[in-house]
């Protein structure tokens, strides 16, 4: 690339000082507080990642735009309302003093993954639990995906003519028995 | 209203914690291997339903497997009882640490007992049992007369899950400058610190929680949590006593305390001391809203955060609807009469189960 | 108690507004300075000031931390690298009279990034620390060299989780491949529309048929794609101002409510019109003419439509975090969360660096794709970054509020370091604030209702902001 040259020749011309922009006091301090160097804006969090209820949102903006950009434009809607959590405060487990006792940690439990959906899928399986046994004669109550007492026994009336093995739960093989698929 | 204390019955001889897995309507392959903490559904009747595990055996009676499967017990086998600390389908999880309290707010929903009988330990095994991402409220009483045991629960947790949350309720008073330490091992990014405070003026909120020199105490700690990068929730219930100092409340929050996370003014609970004070206390807040509305516009013009907790949506403004989320817990929440064809009741949080007939609210009622 | 220093300024109505380090103000008059001057303050002096937190008591008490948490907060902490103004060619297939980046015909050669050159700038990508990125498409025409767009597109889709992408068309030219490409969810327009036909006419497009396609493509994409995908700005000369009342109502009419009112920037071909004498003083007026006739048609149309800018100043007046506009901010750290990579390689500060550089003013560029970013002398532009030590700056009384533009200063002055009060950027900062604060304690009707909608809250009165008598 050739060498160019431009009216003002260099930054120095144009009246920036080299200095150690270091000096710059981006990190100030409550000085020897909590034992640490640590600048205001750690101390202050100022870029926690805030998680409230299942609810990320970043505390500071996500990101900046210049003018030209466009982030989303200039509507009034309302911010929709975080899913806020208010814990509750009354009647809660009184106990006999137990004996507490640490059990000696067994290996840490895997987290048990409620997957959006998994609900209603369930429910579709038990609506279909329940007409089938509604057709075999063994359920008469509403087709509402809801376990129940009567459900339960009809399963095991079910899994009793059948020769399955008798839980009153929806196993594989009764699913299998009466035709339906998991997923 | 939803079971919090379920009836079984087990052959074990102390307390213990355990989760409960249905296993149903999976497919053949999908068994998961079971945690020696977990209790697997072998048999489900009208009446009861058997579970087993590393732990023994357990028969829950009264409630359906489907409704209990994924949640966290504490089985108390003498009593013959277990207490749900942990519902997987709920966002509302809290663990009553302690019922004990050093102030005695004139509204308390839960008046202080001077027992207290040490669970940590069996709510620390519960949390890591806990659904991904979950939040787990902690209360009380006042947690962190504790705090010893409380931030070493903290700790403990947060570091072995990495994706779970908490969000613990303190009246703030008992933080102090030797407590950094403990605090700094604490990922305070997952804890939100649920923090009372009814007034800017010392002597109205010295009254309210029925103790002198609480307010000093707080302001104090308050800025020890800010130095701290803590992320504080203020909570303002909203009484007689302190209405009319609301948007000087707001003054304050907005030169003083912008450090906060949020701001939550919230609707008085119906029970306890709120219940025996409700006629000097209630404050209807949907013929005087104009106070609110106010107040808590100015905190949001400085960028705080502000939201309206316990609110009946039809009690509130239009305008300001989008700021009261349906915080009453769904095991607390209940509907009248009045919400019947009411177009907002899915959005709502509709009143505390407790709430009085006479609600006291002079505007209320289905919205079209 | 310790009071933290103050500074003031006179107000326009002949009150006095005061405020801290840290931001905090308020407004009262000379009894008042008087009295903190001469150091005799009453006790009812003392204790505004105290609700206000103008002051502490001792170190580490709630009033010295909030204080010293909200200046924290007021500065702009340099973030990652994560946002990227591309500029794949300089050819443009318009020849805009006040052009700011010194454009090359269309069928020009030699003004388009190489093979090379594209390899670079994905290389450069490719070691952003993720997982967001921001990618704008400027030009030139970037459209012109849609399959370089494609290219960065998908690289950036497949390199990171969270993408977004704005192409700053004109909006004259479009193809079905360059619909596909604006399809795109993740995908933006930004585009210039100056105010009304005429004068867009006059001022871009020049000639009728150049106009329709224009207005066709426009509408063409308003009804194509939903609210928020495009956004457009006015350019404006202040010799000859757009119909404003058409302005808005044009706007409106495409779903765009927040105006970016851009005075024609003094880079570029720009810097040989001639717009007259006392440029400033006109377009300061310009500007708050425009704020009135907004708070009027706001009021009137119950539709609130906000000058972009200024609602950023006001929010920088009331707020601790508005620092996400590259324009004003403090300090504005250079190349520290986005850069400019222009046709050849180059990397520049910002997009203005990058024009006056290629007008050959001064070379701001910071290094190039195959050598990377130059951090020193970065560093040495870092060093005019911030206005905490300007000797003029730090008696102002909007100073937390206020950025600084040293790239503006060297392109009208060729030097950083002239009086502030006599650059462009301060002028026009004093302007818009004193009218941030005019409106901030009006008390009629339609100003209250806008000041509300601009901050996005349901009430605003004057008494939230504070006075002391």
């Amino acid at each position: 690339m050739k060498k160019r040259l431009f009216a003002i020749p260099s930054l120095l011309a144009a009246g920036f000082l080299p200095i150690n922009s270091q000096a710059y006091p981006a990190k100030p301090t409550f000085d020897g507080d909590l034992g640490k160097r640590k600048s205001l804006f750690d101390i202050f969090k100022l870029d926690h990642r805030y998680t409230l209820a299942g609810h990320s949102s970043h505390s500071s903006h996500s990101s900046h735009s210049s003018h030209r950009s466009s982030t989303g434009g200039y509507t009034y809607v309302p911010p929709a309302p975080a899913p806020l959590y208010s814990a509750p405060s009354t009647p809660a487990p009184s106990y006999q003093p137990p004996a507490p006792t640490y059990q000696e940690s067994a290996p840490a439990p895997a987290p048990l993954k409620v997957l959006p959906g998994n609900a209603y899928k369930f429910k579709e399986i038990v609506q279909e639990v329940e007409f089938a046994l509604m057709a075999f004669g063994y359920y008469t109550g509403e087709i509402d995906g809801e376990m129940s007492p009567e459900l339960r026994s009809g399963l095991q009336r079910m899994q009793t003519d059948y020769g399955l093995k008798v839980t009153g739960t929806i196993t594989p093989e009764t699913l299998t028995a009466l035709r339906i698929e998991a997923r | 209203m939803i079971p919090l204390r379920i009836k079984v019955e087990t052959n074990a001889d102390r307390p213990y914690v355990v989760r409960l897995r249905s296993l149903e309507a999976e497919a053949w392959d999908s068994a998961p291997t079971l945690h020696p903490s977990e209790a697997a559904l072998k048999h489900a009747g009208p009446d009861a339903a058997d579970y087993a595990g590393e732990g023994g055996r357990l028969r829950v009676l009264g409630i359906d497997p489907s409704k209990v499967d994924g949640d966290v017990l504490l089985v108390n086998p003498s009593r013959g009882t277990a207490d749900r600390l942990i519902r997987s389908s709920s966002q509302h999880n809290t663990f009553l640490v302690t019922e004990r309290c050093d102030q005695v707010c004139l509204m308390c929903s839960q008046p202080p007992k001077k027992h207290h009988f040490d669970l940590f330990p069996y709510f620390e095994t519960a949390a890591l049992l806990a659904p991904e991402h979950a939040t787990i409220g902690i209360s009380g009483g006042e947690p962190t007369l504790f705090k010893t045991e409380l931030f070493r629960f903290l700790q403990r947790v947060l570091e072995a899950r990495p994706d779970i949350s908490f969000h613990v309720l303190t009246n703030g008073q008992h933080f102090d400058e030797e407590d950094l330490n403990a605090l700094s091992h604490i990922d305070l990014g997952r804890v939100v610190w649920g923090i009372p405070l009814y007034s800017s003026d010392a002597g109205v909120h010295d009254e309210i929680v029925g103790k002198e020199g609480a307010h000093a105490q707080l302001l104090r700690n308050l800025a020890l949590m800010c130095r701290l990068g803590a992320q504080i929730e203020l909570r303002t219930v909203l009484m007689r006593p302190n209405a009319d100092g609301l948007p000087g409340l707001a003054r304050v929050i907005g030169s003083t305390l912008p450090f906060i996370r949020t701001w939550a003014v919230m609707q008085m609970e119906n029970i306890g001391f709120g219940r025996m004070n409700w006629k000097s206390l209630f404050f209807d807040s949907s013929e005087g809203f104009e106070l609110v509305g106010r107040s808590i516009d100015f905190v949001r013009s400085r960028g705080i955060d502000a939201w309206l907790y316990n609110f009946p949506l039809c009690t509130v403004p239009p305008e300001y609807r989008h700021l009261a989320p349906a915080t009453i817990s769904d095991w607390k929440r209940a509907y009248r009469v009045e919400c019947e064809g009411c177009s907002l009741k899915e959005a709502c949080g509709g009143f505390f189960e407790w709430h009085p007939r006479d609600h006291g609210y002079s505007r209320l009622g289905a919205v079209q | 108690m310790n009071i933290w220093p103050l500074r003031f300024r006179e107000l326009s109505n002949g009150s006095t507004l005061f405020a801290d380090d840290a931001g905090g103000f308020f407004r009262s008059g000379q009894g008042f300075l008087s009295r903190y001057a001469t150091d005799d303050l009453t006790a009812a002096d003392v204790a505004f000031l105290r609700e206000g937190n103008h002051g502490f008591d001792c170190e580490f008490d709630l009033s010295w931390t909030s204080f010293a948490y909200r200046w924290a907060r007021r500065q702009s902490k340099p973030q990652n690298l994560s946002y990227a103004i591309l500029v794949p060619t300089l050819r443009c297939n318009l020849t805009c009279g006040y052009c700011q980046v010194s454009r090359a015909p269309e069928n020009s050669r030699g003004f388009d990034w190489s093979e090379e050159t594209l390899a670079g700038v994905l290389a450069f990508l490719s070691g952003l620390d993720g997982p967001d990125v921001k990618i704008e498409f400027q030009g030139g025409e970037p459209l012109l060299r849609i399959d370089l767009l494609e290219a960065v597109r998908d690289y950036c889709r497949g390199r990171f989780s969270n993408t977004q992408f704005v192409v700053c068309t004109n909006l004259q030219a479009l193809d079905a491949r360059a619909w596909a490409f604006l399809d795109a969810e993740d995908t933006f327009i930004s585009t210039s529309f100056d105010g009304d036909r005429t004068t867009h006419e006059r001022q871009r497009t020049h000639s009728a048929d150049a106009t329709d396609a224009f207005f066709q493509n426009l509408e063409a994409a308003v009804s194509r794609y939903p609210a928020g995908k495009i956004s457009a700005l006015p350019t404006v000369d202040v010799a000859k101002p757009p119909d404003f009342h058409a302005l808005l109502d044009n706007f409106e009419r495409y779903g765009i409510r927040s105006v970016y009112l851009r005075p024609i920037n003094y880079q570029g071909f720009a810097r040989k019109l001639d717009q007259g004498d006392n440029v400033l003083v006109r377009w300061n007026r310009l500007h708050s003419e425009f704020i009135e006739l907004l708070i009027a048609r706001n009021y009137q149309t119950g539709q609130f439509m906000e000058e972009y800018y200024f609602v950023q100043c006001l929010k920088r007046v009331l707020r601790l975090d508005a620092d996400n506009h590259v324009d004003i901010r403090n300090p504005n750290f250079f190349a520290a969360d986005y850069v400019v990579i222009d046709h050849d390689g180059k990397f520049y500060p910002t997009d203005e660096a990058r024009m006056l550089s290629r007008i050959g003013r001064v070379d701001l560029s910071i290094g190039d794709v195959a050598a990377g970013i130059d951090r020193a002398k970065v560093a040495l532009l870092n060093s005019g970054a911030s206005n905490h030590f300007d000797p003029d700056c730090i008696h102002c009384v909007y100073q937390p509020f206020c950025g600084t533009d040293v790239i503006d200063d060297i392109s009208r002055y060729g030097r950083i370091d002239v009086a502030r009060r006599d650059t462009w950027f301060c002028g026009r900062q004093l302007s818009i604030f004193d009218k941030v604060f005019e409106i901030l304690y009006r008390q009629d009707k339609p100003t209250r209702a806008s000041v509300a909608a601009w901050l996005g809250v349901n009430s605003w009165s004057a008494d939230m902001a504070p006075v002391h008598s």
